[in-house]
């Protein structure tokens, strides 16, 4: 990691349970919705994120420090040593870490990667949920939402026969 | 029971005034199943498709739109609100006050105050209090005097839904519907409708939002039937994890990696689910997953296809994708169908259109039973709209006026029946245009389009019979073409930094001629040619053509004998290069340097920056040698040299060759090598 030079703009992100995050504007940018609002001017003093509290937003934060220089358009002195395969490799390890969270907090995440508008963060929250419901009986699907089955048997019959071919 | 009939009188006027798809998720049965859960979505629809057309939202002040705004304001006061899923009628009052509160307070050059007359602007957090303040200021009295005012006719409609929806806001309770039946609610819906059926609704975008939100609650509420004593409130998206009921957009995140199939089945998963689906963007049907094998026949696999599709269309009636993507192998009994097809994806606002109807047999039917692109279907919008287009096996005659389509990004064209008038035509107009393929189009002329095309990065024409080709193309980086050999023109193209050619038989001094104006500033080249053996064979002096080719791969197809004259020339006008790989193919037999033969010595000329040679088809006959001896010589930076004796193309029809002894090849190659290859370069043999 390099350290923190003199000359980088700071951005302040203030959660809503009143902590204070100090990062470098280009982490913060991260986020398109952030970078909106430092493009539009409308950054000067502290952001306040609603709705994310201080626990998420340390975790979102994190995501975007360590995602930054490979998509970052001055990363490229940083990987000139590295190659950029072993570094993205690198990277989906340090990805698969990151996402080994509880439920809640993973749900936390995806709500604040959409309204920070940050699309590797999103996608890599989601996928849980797409795998899951790709890849599993509707059963399981069920109890991985903890969403009960509340058709009568017939109403269920009437929805599969709706559209039979999807559950062939 | 005549107040009812004027009621539905009302709904049907607005209904009529609206766009079909704002309004119908699917027919109103549906709706009083499950009323507020497509009303919601609706609401959500409705509104942001306005901000997507700019109609009634064009304002900067709002950040990211003005959608994601009014999401996260009704989120916030659903929240500050603590209110809870059994209270639906409060969650669309607040999405409506938040949609009326947001106009007014953002809205400072328009008279956007006509909606609520008199009354001082607001912030956006007061959103409660305005409404509460809005009642406080309406007497009932005034509701008789609004309806007199006639530049004024939608204020008492507004005033008396704020009313109610503040009265039912300040219960703090949920909407029971047995006190809907007999209560004011049903007075105050038969009013508005009544007054929107006298009245119409005037041009006003902002005021006919505002009716249509309103008149989705109503008409909800009326079209709904008896009430079912066992049927539990409705909560908004129930049981769903927090982070995806609140957001839309995460939903539509999920559904739009998921496979229609996979999504579609989620519908079976709760009440909930039931029409969730259907915020995925894409609708995508591919015959072979969605039919499964094909073991009745081409007749019923037809027919099975068919019926899915309009019954998957019949359930996303109403509301608006990204994309529609049709898979399947042409049938005669299609066409009435993927004309109805286009019209969903006219009406559901897609921007992304793909017709792959190309049979999959190895045997190609004539063209004639191709499907006629329907022009006549697309109105003016969907024209403007539509970004990509995709076809495969279809006829493609724009109609004489056509203009093309001026936001298109990517147009991939195969097999499809184009005129060579109409389309060099079209493409002039196709202004934003970034990828263009076409594969098999026969345009049996030439094709040359005059308007620019400042946004083109991906050019490739493959097996297109054209006789020439010109595009106006300042930003081009890829461009791909196989067929005959042409006149090129795409000297403006000089960020054209890729390219990959392939001629039928032709000689290097030909394909030089063609490439070296065309391809000045290339960077990396793959040619594939048959070679022509010259007249003449001789070594040419070209001046430096590719000055900045770096990268060079060269399949080379040798039916006569390798003239290795013509091929060192061929380099001789990239001196630049840095990676040089030559792939060798010979259909017939060739005689191996067994006994030592004169090589011949070239003139020196150097390739400084040379590095790596990787050589496959190498059979170590005589001109082979000569030119590795000669690339050796003259490449004193070559860190690696691979040199493989079998093929890595073989043309279709030949089996690899088993004659060659590769010993012999890796005897020969070494001992011509020893003592010219550099310590510091790599050799493999393979």
């Amino acid at each position: 990691m390099a350290t923190r030079e003199a000359g980088k703009k700071m951005i302040m992100l203030k959660s809503p349970d009143g902590m204070e995050f100090e990062v470098e504007e280009a982490v913060a940018m991260e986020s398109q919705t952030i970078r909106k609002m430092i493009e539009d001017d409308c950054a000067d003093t502290a952001i306040l994120i609603p709705n994310i509290n201080s626990k998420i937003l340390s975790r979102v934060i994190e995501y975007c420090n360590k995602h930054v220089p490979t998509t970052g358009a001055t990363g490229a002195a940083a990987s000139d040593t590295v190659a950029p395969a072993a570094l993205a490799e690198d990277l989906k390890i340090w990805d698969a870490e990151f996402i080994k969270v509880n439920r809640a907090t993973r749900f936390d995440l995806i709500q604040a990667a959409s309204y920070l508008n940050i699309k590797g963060l999103l996608d890599l929250t989601s996928q849980t949920t797409i795998d899951t419901i790709s890849d599993n009986s509707l059963e399981e699907i069920r109890s991985f939402l903890s969403t009960k089955n509340d058709y009568l048997p017939e109403e269920e019959q009437t929805i599969r026969r709706e559209n039979q071919w999807a559950f062939q | 029971m005549g107040n009812m009939l004027t009621v539905m009188l009302g709904t049907t006027a607005v209904v009529d005034h609206c766009h079909p798809r704002q309004l119908h998720p699917g027919g109103s049965s549906r709706i009083a199943g499950h009323q507020f859960e497509p009303l919601s979505i609706l609401a959500f629809r409705a509104i942001s498709e306005h901000i997507g057309r700019s109609e009634a939202f064009c304002r900067k002040q709002i950040l990211n739109g003005r959608f994601q705004l009014l999401t996260i304001l009704v989120c916030g006061a659903i929240r500050s609100e603590g209110i809870t899923a059994n209270d639906p009628f409060k969650l669309c009052g607040i999405l409506i006050c938040g949609v009326l509160s947001d106009y007014i307070s953002h809205d400072a050059e328009e008279p956007a105050t006509d909606l609520l007359g008199d009354l001082p602007e607001f912030g956006m957090g007061n959103i409660l209090n305005f409404t509460t303040t809005v009642a406080d200021h309406c007497h009932p009295r005034q509701l008789r005097i609004g309806s007199g005012t006639v530049s004024r006719q939608l204020e008492p409609l507004s005033i008396l839904a704020f009313r109610a929806l503040c009265k039912h806001i300040q219960q703090h309770e949920a909407f029971h519907r047995k006190r809907i039946a007999n209560g004011q609610f049903q007075l105050l819906s038969i009013l508005l409708c009544g007054v929107i059926h006298a009245k119409g609704i005037i041009g006003n975008d902002r005021c006919k939002l505002c009716c249509i939100l309103i008149c989705g609650v109503i008409s909800d509420y009326i079209h709904h039937g008896p009430i079912d004593a066992h049927e539990s409130a409705i909560d908004l998206f129930g049981d769903l994890p927090e982070a995806l009921r609140q957001n839309l957009g995460v939903l539509c995140t999920i559904f739009s990696k998921l496979s229609l199939k996979e999504a579609v089945r989620t519908s079976a998963v709760s009440r909930k689910w039931r029409y969730l689906w259907t915020v995925c963007p894409k609708l995508s049907f591919d015959g072979s997953t969605i039919c499964g094998n094909n073991r009745y026949g081409k007749q019923v696999y037809a027919l099975a296809f068919i019926r899915i599709v309009n019954r998957v269309l019949a359930q996303c009636r109403g509301k608006l994708f990204e994309e529609l993507a049709i898979k399947i192998d042409l049938n005669r009994m299609f066409v009435e169908h993927l004309n109805n097809w286009v019209r969903f994806a006219v009406s559901s606002s897609a921007k992304t259109l793909v017709f792959d109807l190309a049979p999959q047999e190895h045997q190609l039917p004539g063209r004639d039973g191709q499907y006629k692109f329907p022009f006549e279907l697309l109105d003016k919008d969907s024209v403007h709209r539509l970004q990509k287009i995709h076809l495969s096996f279809v006829d493609f005659q724009p109609p004489m006026q056509f203009s093309g389509f001026p936001n298109l990004r990517k147009l991939d064209l195969n097999l499809v029946n184009v005129n060579g008038k109409d389309i060099p035509h079209m493409l002039s107009n196709c202004c934003n245009l970034e990828w263009l393929s076409m594969v098999r189009c026969h345009l049996n002329g030439e094709l040359k389009v005059n308007g620019p095309l400042p946004h083109l990065l991906h050019l490739k024409l493959v097996y297109c019979d054209v006789t020439s080709i010109a595009f106006d193309t300042v930003n081009l980086a890829t461009f791909i073409y196989k067929g005959r050999k042409v006149p090129i023109d795409l000297n403006k193209s000089l960020e054209l930094v890729c390219a990959d050619i392939w001629f039928s038989t032709v000689t290097f001094e030909r394909a030089i001629t063609l490439l070296g104006k065309v391809l000045k500033n290339v960077q990396h080249l793959t040619l594939d040619m048959d070679c022509k053996p010259p007249e003449i064979p001789r070594l040419m002096h070209y001046r430096c053509m590719f000055s900045k080719m770096t990268y060079l791969q060269l399949r080379l197809v040798y039916v006569e004998g390798l003239d290795v004259l013509s091929l060192v020339s061929f380099l001789r006008s990239a001196p630049f290069i840095e990676k040089l790989e030559l792939h060798f193919c010979f259909p017939g037999y060739i005689h191996l340097v067994q006994e030592p033969e004169s090589i011949r010595k070239l003139p020196e000329c150097l390739f400084n920056n040379l590095k790596s040679l990787h050589v496959t088809g190498f059979k170590a006959c005589t001109g082979q040698v000569e030119f590795l001896m000669h690339m050796v010589e003259n490449a004193p930076a070559l860190e690696g040299l691979t040199i493989d004796q079998s093929e890595k193309y073989l043309l279709e029809g030949h089996k690899k060759d088993a004659k060659t002894v590769i010993d012999l090849v890796h005897r020969t190659a070494k001992k011509y090598l020893e003592g010219k290859i550099s310590p510091r370069c790599i050799l493999m043999l393979l």
